[in-house]
């Protein structure tokens, strides 16, 4: 009886066990099952988001490539395909440096090599402009931006890529329609200079033509006089001719005029050279490549083509530094630039002399200054009041007239010295004073190409202005660029 | 504490006491279980206690001695349902190298809920490893127990010694492996 007792007891407890592990399987089960449908529903929702995100790669207008660490390429979006030539199957597993033109190209694995070393690189999160290289050889403009991801001890570095050719010939086909639109603005102006000269050129070339005539008839009678003489005959009668023909012809006139004449004609007709060698530097299609210019020069050429639009309101002083070097420059872009200033400041100054017969001024000055070439063009106009200061280089901004400018002079004068020439651009301005616009252009050699910023270029893309330094004679306002910043960035590629 | 534990208890006690032994030690313990016990269910660790101090009472062994005994079980028991917790491996160095990254991260799979004990192993010199043992429970006699059973599962010629530690909360133990032959010639290992 013990024995099953025993055995009963041993039953009962197996029996509840077995209970116990039945329970446990359900709740387990059910568990699973819960387990499941979540990690169905995180399964569905990380395929969905993997879909959109695909199919934001898909569809992206720029191209967007990812690499790692070593630079070796690990994906290649469709609109990536497009802008470089190659199929991404191709491309996937291939070094980045084969989308870049030499000498970046051989370069981009030490700028890489340094960063993960020293986690210092300038390039990050910036949108640069620099040249892509196609499958086919060719070059073409492009900006870029890139961003680093770390996934566990895995970096990626992620590149948007934009094709800017179309946009860079827009803005060829736009700087050159601005400055054709100048040329036409200024071309009245120009026929009245060329036609001012040209005028006393032939008053005074028909005034030699008639003391031609004159003086003519006074040298067939000094023939006859000396044949006269020859042939022993008596003189009386031609010398009588001769010295009626020298008073009735005002010979002594004659004789103190031709001289001067032909002085101002000679100065008129140099003058029209002058005015037409101007147009034609002026206006003649511009090097996309930079180049030396003798900053001087191309300000004198352009006060000459300008001279119209300045001459009836201001007297324009020329200041130069003799030893200023040439500077690495697009010469027709700074051509544009000085006329804008110049015809800006010809206008701010014609709204205060209106109606009375003074002049203002308008002084020009150039210094090389530090390792830049500093150019300066003051005006004695109206100034610029302090709401527009923030806004006087947006594009198509202007506070003049309908009709009397598009607003884009000084948008393209920051484009022109900030952005193409790593330059910088800095105001002083005083209400009812004048305004000073102050330029700098960097004096080092440069060997980029007009829109490439490389390693070798100075200054920002995207801040503006540098304070000036060294005081106005006017007690001014500084412009808006004035930060406290540095005009000059060094950053190097990579 | 696993159910796993009291169902190899009571199958050891079964096996070498008899069925009325595993009723005896079950009657005389006052188990909110009653006994019943599933290997996959949970239990107070205070029943383990109840149940091995009825057996030492009934048989007049000591505890530790018990407790020993049946780590010796369980290490059987276990490396012969999961054979391959051994795979690979050529000595008991290598195996109690194994403890925390490998078996108790497997146990984990099967008992997610389980709690197990902390052990900590490395080398001391080149023939001379240490194991420490922590936990919320006091049993350092299994922990001893278990080394023990692994050291004569691979033949190994180790002197074990040991040092219980002092600590506010649960029990731990310092146990020092010296080995003469064997596991010291191993080459992968790592201190």
């Amino acid at each position: 009886m013990h024995e099953l007792d025993v055995l009963k007891r041993a039953l009962d407890r197996e029996r509840r066990a077995r209970k116990q592990a039945e329970a446990l399987l359900e709740d387990r089960s059910r568990e699973l099952y819960c387990a499941n449908q979540e990690l169905k529903e995180l399964t569905d929702a990380l395929r969905e988001q993997s879909h959109r995100t695909q199919a934001i790669l898909d569809t992206a207008a720029e191209g967007i490539i990812t690499i790692d660490q070593q630079g070796i390429v690990e994906s290649f979006n469709p609109a990536a395909e497009r802008i470089f030539g190659y199929a991404s199957a191709e491309f996937i597993g291939k070094n980045i440096k084969m989308l870049m033109p030499a000498p970046h190209s051989e370069l981009h694995d030490t700028y890489l090599a340094n960063y993960l070393a020293t986690g210092n690189s300038q390039v990050l999160g910036i949108e640069r402009e620099i040249q892509g290289l196609r499958k086919d050889g060719t070059t073409f403009p492009i900006e870029v931006s890139i961003s680093e991801l770390v996934i566990g001890d895995r970096r990626i570095f992620t590149g948007i890529v934009r094709d800017v050719t179309r946009r860079k010939h827009l803005e060829t086909q736009l700087a050159h329609a601005q400055k054709m639109e100048s040329v036409g603005q200024l071309a009245a102006g120009i026929a009245h200079e060329i036609n001012t000269p040209i005028q006393y050129v032939g008053d005074n070339t028909r005034f030699l033509h008639d003391a031609f005539g004159d003086l003519s008839q006074l040298l067939s009678l000094y023939e006859q006089l000396e044949q006269v003489c020859e042939q022993d005959d008596p003189p009386q009668a031609i010398l009588q001719s001769i010295q009626a023909t020298v008073a009735a012809k005002d010979v002594a006139f004659v004789r103190e005029e031709i001289p001067k004449a032909l002085d101002q004609t000679l100065e008129g007709a140099q003058r029209v050279a002058r005015i037409v060698r101007a147009m034609r530097e002026f206006s003649h299609p511009g090097s996309k490549e930079k180049h030396a210019v003798d900053l001087n020069q191309a300000i004198e050429s352009t006060t000459i083509v300008t001279r119209n639009e300045w001459k009836y309101v201001a007297e324009l002083i020329t200041d130069f530094d003799p030893d200023l070097p040439p500077v690495a420059c697009l010469a027709d872009e700074f051509n544009q630039v000085i006329l804008n200033l110049i015809v800006n400041a010809a206008h701010a100054i014609a709204e205060t002399v209106e109606g009375s017969d003074e002049k203002g001024t308008i002084t020009i000055t150039t210094r090389a200054k530090s390792g830049w070439a500093e150019i300066r063009v003051a005006d004695t106009g109206r100034g610029i009041s302090e709401k527009h200061r923030s806004r006087i280089f947006d594009p198509f901004f202007t506070t003049k007239p309908v009709g009397k400018g598009t607003g884009q002079g000084l948008a393209i004068v920051y484009s022109v010295i900030v952005e193409r020439h790593a330059g910088a651009i800095d105001f002083v301005t005083n209400e009812g004073k004048g305004t000073t616009f102050i330029l700098r252009l960097p004096l080092e050699n440069s060997t980029v190409r007009s829109g490439e910023v490389t390693s070798e270029a100075l200054g920002s893309t995207a801040e503006r202005a540098v304070p000036v330094a060294d005081s106005m004679s006017l007690p001014a306002t500084q412009g808006v660029g004035h930060d406290g910043a540095s005009g000059q960035q060094d950053w190097t590629g990579g | 504490m696993k159910g796993i534990i009291f169902t190899e208890f009571l199958e050891m006690v079964e096996d070498r006491f008899g069925l009325e032994m595993v009723d005896r030690i079950i009657e005389q313990s006052d188990l909110e279980s009653s006994g019943a016990y599933t290997a996959v269910g949970t239990y107070g660790h205070d029943e383990l206690l109840q149940l091995v101090c009825q057996l030492s009472a009934s048989l007049a062994i000591p505890v530790p001695d018990l407790v020993r005994a049946f780590a010796h079980h369980l290490f059987k028991s276990f490396t012969s349902t999961y054979p391959y917790v051994l795979e690979g491996l050529n000595s008991s160095i290598e195996m109690l190298q194994n403890v925390e990254d490998f078996i108790h991260v497997e146990v984990k799979k099967l008992y997610p809920d389980a709690e197990l004990p902390t052990i900590g192993f490395r080398k001391l010199r080149e023939d001379c490893w240490e194991l420490t043992y922590r936990s919320r429970r006091p049993f350092a006699d299994l922990c001893e127990g278990l080394i023990e059973a692994c050291i004569n599962h691979f033949g190994d010629d180790v002197h074990l010694e040991r040092e219980d530690l002092d600590v506010d909360e649960g029990s731990a133990a310092r146990f020092i492996l010296h080995v003469t032959r064997e596991a010291a010639t191993c080459t992968n290992l790592t201190s």
